[in-house]
């Protein structure tokens, strides 16, 4: 291939192709319709000339004297039998034809604009800095300004006007202006007024646009297809070219044959129909040209636009080797910064090793264990292929691996199989973040799915209802290194976005701590050193907290928990659970309260707002001051030994956990007929006319807001009484109030009433004429008739009630559904806005030109993952730390 | 800064034309060439309403206010379009 580029490229200019320039790179003229001969022989002359390159494997390139597969291929040529117009270029066309006189070509512009703009783009041409003018704007300008003037300056004469019929038909005065006359028209125009008009007669000229001879694209663009049947199938391209010379073909012979004027005509514009859909086969104002069997042929436009296009399918995305995609499954026992791949994928993915003095022998073993284990059941990476010095792959199979084990030595390159500890790139789609893709170590395992910590769910955005994600081996030493350090799990633990941990204890492992650590919640021994075994914890237990307990000394969950805080942290705060509508001192009495002193819990539960993400402060003061690596530790630690807690306590939950006793039903009843009173009595007074709107306000919206304001009430009502009936020792409760899952708002739906149905933030009033449903009367406002549910979802909905709650229930999938569509796109723009945009060693943020976009980063220079929510100094703990916690 | 009506809107910037003779003082610390500054174009309302002309190749410091950092200078090389 390296023959292939002789020079270096100096400049690049991107302009119309003219005739001459489509003949000289041409290797032939096409002038037969048809493919191939009988025996299957390209013909020459024909769409498949061996002149434009070859498809089969034997013949050679006429042109090169190639090998398929080495030749590139080369244009050919049709010469058209009358000119055509290129429909890309009709706009430009009708601009050009709009700002010159037909008779003498003349820019209608006064010698001095025309030369004051010309001087403007030379400078343009000249200078080679990056510029926010364009050339493009200039000369639209111009053409705006020549376009306006009633006659023309030079001639004096009056100018007509020329519209564009979509896509191709120029008229002049209602009168159609054929192609031919079009480029004499644009062939008139001299040089002198090019460069105004945006050409740069050097290159290139305004006639090209309108095509007198087209290129014919290189055999190996548009390969045939033989299919199974013997049969040939062509490309569409092919099919198109063959379209194109028909017509053509017969045009000539009509022309010359002397034909009426009529016929000439319509096989001019058929032509001109096919070579417009070549280009573009969704050209707007034609119809789109169909394959036989109905379906639209791919054209030249259509193979480059859009997702599936050249661009984006095949040039800014492309399918990778050493890769793999399976299903994920839970495992609370890796650390956040593992994966678990199974034992069949570690197999394919590999690792190229290069062999030296010091592996040499580790990579023989291993090639020898994988031939003859010793041990079937343990996995022993082995070795897939083997490239010599000089480049060579040589498989590894039963018959060679004793001559390649004997003959590897230093210099070698083998493909090792995945191993535990080896670095792997992560990721599930959509990737909407940098933490989409993160660095995981291996660790093999038996089965058949990859394994993750819950942990890194939120951040991946995944579940196990069936989630895939995908696995990448990256191939070489400084992309591992770079992997390691700045994308692996633990790096990603604080979010740029806000300065806060976006990886932290989730579900069970915060009701699993509030378990462990709630109250006076205490274990024996055993207990005690079967939960801290789970944490690898070394050293005397503490002092018990409980030591004349009955049946032996019990230690707290606190003193448990204490052991994986550092010992100087000290830390005062609400937990999760602290009721806030009741006093600090009862709080603190209620235990509440989150105290930490030099690193012991002295008091409060460990829940949400200790180790979540987002809001978990001791994680968030463990990630910020002691980095990342004791951030991990400490989300690996709380999994395990959240683990363990609900090992010994259990948690469970179910339809009992909403039961509320007769009373407080009866009273939430109460509320809700008196809310609906009181709705009742609103609607009478609007009826009489007696409601008085609120300011800025119509009366109906009046009468809205405040309805809404009474029901929203009697939920919030009815929410509290069914809380009141549902303690702590609810384990729907305790998740709830922990930060666990779900909240007290789900819970008083299950238990007490659902409340108000919503379409687009306003009582249900669609359905039929002046009422929501045929249960209703027409008018009535009540809350009943307007998607109010006064039943729970335990108690089951009426069906008018359940019709409501489906409205309200489907608006907010159709909202899910809009939402992801376009912040997709909105997305993928700022993505293309900014994706060269880097920070430079002076913190300037600056473009690939090298401008600056920004003159400081963030104007501050902070590095918003290590800031505390976004500011770089938290005054408040550096107040407590100098205080000495006085 | 005069007396203009657009320097009362809080959320306009303070603009400042440096004079030539400031500008190599302020730039070759940043180590930026005059080019690979932003631009402001000339017609912009707030090059319009300074006590002096600007004219192209003219450098503008702009004291903005910042969420991040309380103030934030930048420049901005003045062009025609």
């Amino acid at each position: 291939m390296r023959e292939m580029i002789p020079k270096k490229i100096g400049k690049i200019d991107f302009a119309l192709m003219g005739p001459k320039e489509v003949r000289k790179l041409s290797a032939t003229k096409v002038i037969t319709a048809d493919t191939y001969d009988d025996d299957g022989f390209p013909i020459p002359m024909g769409l498949m000339d061996l002149h434009m390159g070859v498809i089969e494997p034997g013949l050679r390139c006429k042109t090169s004297g190639r090998k398929m597969d080495e030749d590139p291929g080369h244009f050919g040529h049709i010469d058209l039998a009358m000119p055509v117009i290129h429909s890309g270029y009709s706009k430009t066309i009708k601009d050009i034809l709009n700002a010159t006189h037909p008779s003498s070509g003349r820019l209608m512009l006064t010698q001095d604009r025309i030369d004051h703009y010309t001087k403007q783009i030379r400078a343009l041409m000249d200078s080679d800095a990056g510029t926010t003018v364009s050339i493009g704007g200039i000369s639209k300008r111009a053409i705006r300004e020549a376009t306006k003037s009633k006659s023309c300056p030079h001639c004096g004469e009056p100018k007509v006007k020329v519209t564009l019929d979509k896509p191709t038909t120029f008229r002049e005065e209602g009168r159609k202006l054929t192609p031919k006359e079009v480029r004499s028209r644009l062939e008139k125009v001299p040089n002198s007024d090019l460069l105004c008009l945006g050409f740069n007669p050097e290159i290139t000229r305004p006639e090209y646009m309108v095509l007198t001879v087209l290129s014919v694209p290189p055999v190996p663009m548009r390969p045939s297809i033989t299919l199974e049947s013997g049969e040939r199938s062509e490309d569409d391209l092919t099919h198109k070219l063959v379209d194109v010379l028909r017509i053509n073909q017969r045009l000539r012979e009509n022309r010359d044959a002397g034909a009426p004027q009529l016929i000439v005509e319509d096989l001019w514009e058929l032509l001109q129909y096919h070579i417009t859909t070549y280009f573009d086969n969704q050209t707007a104002g034609i119809p789109t040209a169909r394959h036989r069997s109905g379906r639209p042929l791919k054209t030249i436009v259509q193979r480059l636009k859009g997702k599936e296009g050249r661009f984006r399918s095949n040039l800014s995305g492309k399918r990778v080797n050493f890769s793999a995609r399976t299903v994920i499954t839970p495992d609370p026992y890796l650390s956040i910064n593992q994966v678990g791949v199974p034992e069949i994928a570690a197999r394919e993915l590999t690792v190229p090793v290069r062999i030296n003095i010091h592996n040499l022998s580790f990579m023989r073993d291993l090639i020898k264990e994988n031939f003859v284990p010793t041990d079937p059941e343990k996995y022993i990476p082995g070795i897939n292929y083997m490239i010599r010095p000089d480049g060579r792959r040589v498989k590894l199979t039963e018959e060679n691996w004793e001559f390649n084990h004997d003959r590897l030595e230093p210099g070698f390159i083998v493909e090792r199989h995945l191993m535990d500890g080896d670095i792997v790139l992560f990721n599930r789609q959509p990737s909407l973040h940098r933490m989409s893709m993160m660095a995981h170590e291996v660790r093999i395992m038996k089965g058949k799915t990859f394994r993750i910590n819950l942990c890194v769910c939120p951040p991946y955005n995944a579940d196990f209802d069936g989630d895939e994600m995908n696995l990448h081996v990256v191939q070489s030493e400084e992309a591992r290194a770079e992997a390691r350090i700045l994308m692996r799990v633990q790096e990603h633990i604080r979010s740029p976005r806000f300065g806060g941990a976006v990886i932290g204890a989730i579900h069970d492992h915060i009701t699993g701590m509030f378990l462990l650590t709630h109250g006076t919640a205490s274990y024996d021994v055993d207990q005690t050193v079967r939960i801290l075994s789970r944490v690898s914890y070394k050293g005397d237990l503490p002092k018990p907290e409980y030591p004349k307990a009955e049946g032996g000394p019990r230690w707290s969950g606190r003193q448990i928990f204490s052991v994986l805080l550092p010992d100087d942290m000290n830390l005062k705060y609400n937990a999760s659970v602290y009721f806030a509508d009741r006093t600090p001192e009862e709080n603190k009495e209620l235990d509440m309260v989150v105290e930490i002193v030099n690193g012991n819990m002295i008091s409060g539960p460990v829940d949400g707002n200790s180790i979540s993400a987002f809001k978990g402060q001791i994680l968030e003061e463990i990630s910020r001051l002691q980095g990342a690596n004791a951030a991990r530790d400490f989300i690996d630690k709380v999994t395990r030994l959240a683990v363990g807690a609900l090992m010994e306590t259990g948690c469970t939950t179910g339809i009992d956990d909403a039961d509320v006793p007769q009373d407080a039903l009866d009273q939430i009843t109460d509320a809700q007929i008196a809310a609906v009173k009181e709705v009742d009595k609103l609607v009478n007074a609007y009826n009489k006319g007696k409601f008085k709107p609120r300011p800025g306000r119509s009366v109906e919206e009046t009468l809205e807001v405040e309805i809404m304001g009474v029901l929203g009430r009697v939920r919030d009502k009815s929410g509290e009484i069914a809380g009141w009936h549902l303690g702590m020792d609810n384990f729907a409760v305790i998740m709830a109030r922990s930060g666990a899952r779900g909240s007290m708002l789900n819970l008083s739906q299950m238990a007490g009433s659902i409340g108000q149905q919503a379409v687009r933030g306003e009582r249900i009033s669609r359905g039929y004429e002046r009422r929501t449903l045929s249960h209703f009367n027409k008018g009535d406002l009540g809350a009943d008739a307007k998607g109010f549910v006064r039943s729970s979802y335990k108690s089951g909905l009426s069906p008018t009630e359940y019709f409501f709650h489906s409205m309200g229930g489907r608006e907010g999938l159709v909202d899910t559904a809009v939402r992801t569509s376009r912040s997709g796109y909105m997305q993928r723009r700022l993505v293309n806005a900014l994706e060269d945009l880097r920070v430079k060693y002076d913190y300037t943020v600056r473009n690939t030109a090298n401008t600056v976009v920004q003159f400081q980063y963030g104007e501050d220079s902070v590095d918003p993952t290590k800031s505390k929510f976004g500011r770089a100094i938290d005054v408040d703990s550096l107040i407590e730390d100098v205080k000495g916690g006085k | 800064m005069n007396d203009n009506i657009l320097w009362l809107n809080k959320l306009v910037p303070k603009h400042i034309l440096l004079k030539e003779s400031e500008i190599e003082g302020k730039l070759s610390p940043l180590n930026i060439t005059r080019d690979q500054l932003p631009k402001i174009l000339l017609k912009d309302p707030a090059l319009k309403a300074l006590d002096d002309e600007a004219k192209p190749n003219d450098v503008v410091e702009v004291h903005r206010f910042s969420e991040s950092a309380g103030s934030n200078l930048a420049y901005r090389l003045v062009v025609e379009e």
